[in-house]
């Protein structure tokens, strides 16, 4: 499909770098139209020129809009993830069905066994050093991932195995930990004790997905309208996600039935998750921030948030009060 | 039809090798059978005339079949732990990791038997636990316990199947949720064992973690050794800890219910 040097056809309403002005090179039809053969008409028709000069060289194979999934909407060149894969639709309805599509998600997959461990350790024992778990353990986002073959770095940018899976184990340990410390405290006849389970399990999955997969959204999104170019979706989420560690031997400790033991191992934690999270998000913030007044409310938004999760996981699970049966 | 008379295979002769899911269909003519019934095999039979009783038999021959397969005892040969820990730089593939010394001749038969997937063997194992723990439950909560369990086991085996798709496995979608499904069967077992002896003297809480954990390793055998085959070896643990997690939820499900 020709999308360029043809006049019969209007200026691309779409395209977000001026109008569709013939002169520039055309992308390779041949290598990239096969690859569309999908029900998505706007993949293949919308290709950005510009964006595919820059991946000319780069093969016949790559994943559509990955980073598109994280940019969102119709960007223009220069605000865009440099690295982002040629094949980005602009398009509000292709960017939908890209996140419907498996595909979108492998790149943040694209992980080994070791590389799981080694991030998980360093999430552990180098959360205080600043810039540490971004520069050394987890890379820039590479759009390359999964297709360039001989990518020899050992820093596959973020991924989201991590934060997944931690967090499920983390709701477990939660639901499971937050009865066994109840039934510790208190004797329990059955059914106040199948009370307590079903309403921790929820309550533990409504706090962790919505801390490690919404306020990392929340904070993604202000950084987009604030236009402060500084971290990906997905390397938020993959902090956050990794920020979690941490809680996991914490929550092990909080079955001992004394509450003081429990707050101060669950702030101990919090201390650790939140160092993790603002060493590694507060430099590209404040060097992404030309005037120096929008990075710092967002950079105290964050402290506040990991408070919030805080307070919230020590009352709702941990904190025994007089009366055990009200839920 | 080219004839008039179409002669119909008898659909007797291909009971112990019919398929639901993997054959696709009567008109293939069942060339799953390798034996003296083959000439008649290759012609294509009818199901619409046989009686009720022998259409449902072959399904439920067929789950039996996979239900045994599963129960196999326990291996000797530590063969997937092998596999587990080796760091080979060489991405082999499913078809020839199969041929790998470490995996031993009873897992091959496994895999093999499960590749022919079908869906009523997990509906039933999993309706079965289900409506036994929400025997167990109190009355106002066993409608929350029956669609919990069973939101838990469909979704989770969906979670897990993804996420060995999402780490580069080229494996199909519904052949694991049938493997997975399968494999609940021993912790359907272990429930229904603890559930018996609940009355009796041997009711302690120390003996039905006993029963669950031997119930988990017989689930996780075929199962993560399923998974895993699909997976590149670097990245086979992280394929194979979603299903040991699943199945130490559901567990944790039955312990508590």
């Amino acid at each position: 499909m020709m999308n360029s040097g043809d006049d019969d056809f209007p200026p691309n309403p779409f395209r977000t770098d001026g109008g569709g002005a013939p002169g520039f090179a055309q992308p390779p039809p041949q290598q990239q139209q096969p690859q569309f053969g999908q029900p998505q008409p706007q993949f293949g028709g919308q290709l950005d020129p510009v964006q595919a000069n820059n991946h000319m060289n780069q093969g016949p194979q790559f994943q559509p809009s990955a980073a598109a999934m994280g940019m969102g909407g119709a960007m223009s060149p220069q605000q865009m993830d440099p690295t982002t894969p040629a094949s980005t639709s602009t398009s509000w309805w292709g960017l939908c069905m890209a996140c419907m599509r498996l595909d979108t998600y492998k790149r943040y997959f694209d992980v080994d066994t070791y590389d799981i461990q080694k991030r998980m350790i360093a999430a552990m024992t180098h959360f205080h050093q600043p810039q540490y778990f971004r520069d050394q353990v987890v890379g820039p986002e590479n759009p390359n991932l999964g297709i360039d073959a001989a990518t020899t770095s050992d820093l596959k940018g973020p991924d989201l195995y991590g934060p997944v899976w931690i967090t499920f184990v983390l709701i477990l340990m939660v639901a499971a930990t937050a009865n066994w410390s109840a039934s510790l405290r208190y004797s329990n006849d059955v059914e106040a004790e199948f009370e307590y389970d079903i309403n921790h399990l929820l309550h533990a999955w409504t706090f962790l997905t919505a801390f490690v997969f919404g306020v990392p959204s929340v904070f993604w999104l202000c950084t987009r309208c604030m236009s402060l170019q500084a971290l990906t979706l997905p390397e938020w989420i993959c902090y956050y996600g990794y920020s979690m560690v941490p809680y996991l031997p914490a929550s092990i400790l909080c079955t001992i039935p004394v509450n003081f033991i429990a707050w101060i191992v669950l702030m101990a934690a919090t201390a650790a998750s939140g160092l993790l999270v603002l060493r590694n998000a507060s430099t590209p913030l404040l060097a992404s921030d030309a005037t120096a007044q929008k990075a710092p409310p967002l950079i105290l938004a964050i402290l506040v948030a990991h408070f919030i999760f805080f307070v919230a996981m020590g009352v709702t699970f941990y904190h025994h009060g007089k009366a055990h049966h009200a839920v | 039809m080219q004839t008039g008379q179409q002669q119909w295979a008898d659909p007797s002769l291909s009971a112990q090798g019919g398929m639901m899911g993997g054959t696709g269909g009567p008109a293939m003519g069942g060339n799953m059978n390798a034996n003296a019934h083959e000439e008649a095999l290759f012609q294509p039979y009818s199901t619409l005339d046989e009686p009720v009783l022998e259409t449902i038999m072959r399904d439920v021959r067929a789950v039996i079949s996979k239900l045994k397969v599963v129960m196999l005892p326990l291996d000797r040969t530590p063969h997937f732990v092998g596999g587990y820990t080796g760091v080979s730089q060489s991405d082999q593939g499913a078809e020839q990791t199969a041929q790998d010394d470490e995996m031993s001749e009873n897992d091959r038969k496994v895999i093999q038997e499960l590749k022919d997937w079908d869906l009523w063997g997990p509906l039933i194992v999993c309706l079965a636990l289900a409506v036994l723990l929400s025997f167990k439950a109190p009355t106002n909560q066993a409608s929350l316990v029956f669609a919990s369990v069973f939101i838990t086991v469909w979704c989770g085996s969906a979670v897990v199947t993804i996420n060995a798709q999402l780490l580069g496995g080229n494996i199909s979608f519904f052949q694991s949720v049938c493997v997975l499904g399968y494999c609940i069967f021993p912790m359907t077992m272990a429930a229904l064992v603890i559930d018996l002896l609940k009355p009796t003297w041997f009711s302690w809480a120390w003996l039905d973690l006993v029963f669950l954990a031997a119930a988990f390793l017989w689930a996780t055998r075929a199962s993560s050794v399923f998974i895993g085959l699909y997976v590149k070896r670097e990245r086979r643990f992280l394929a194979v800890f979603p299903v040991l997690f699943f199945y130490t939820f559901v567990a944790w499900l039955i312990l508590l219910f």
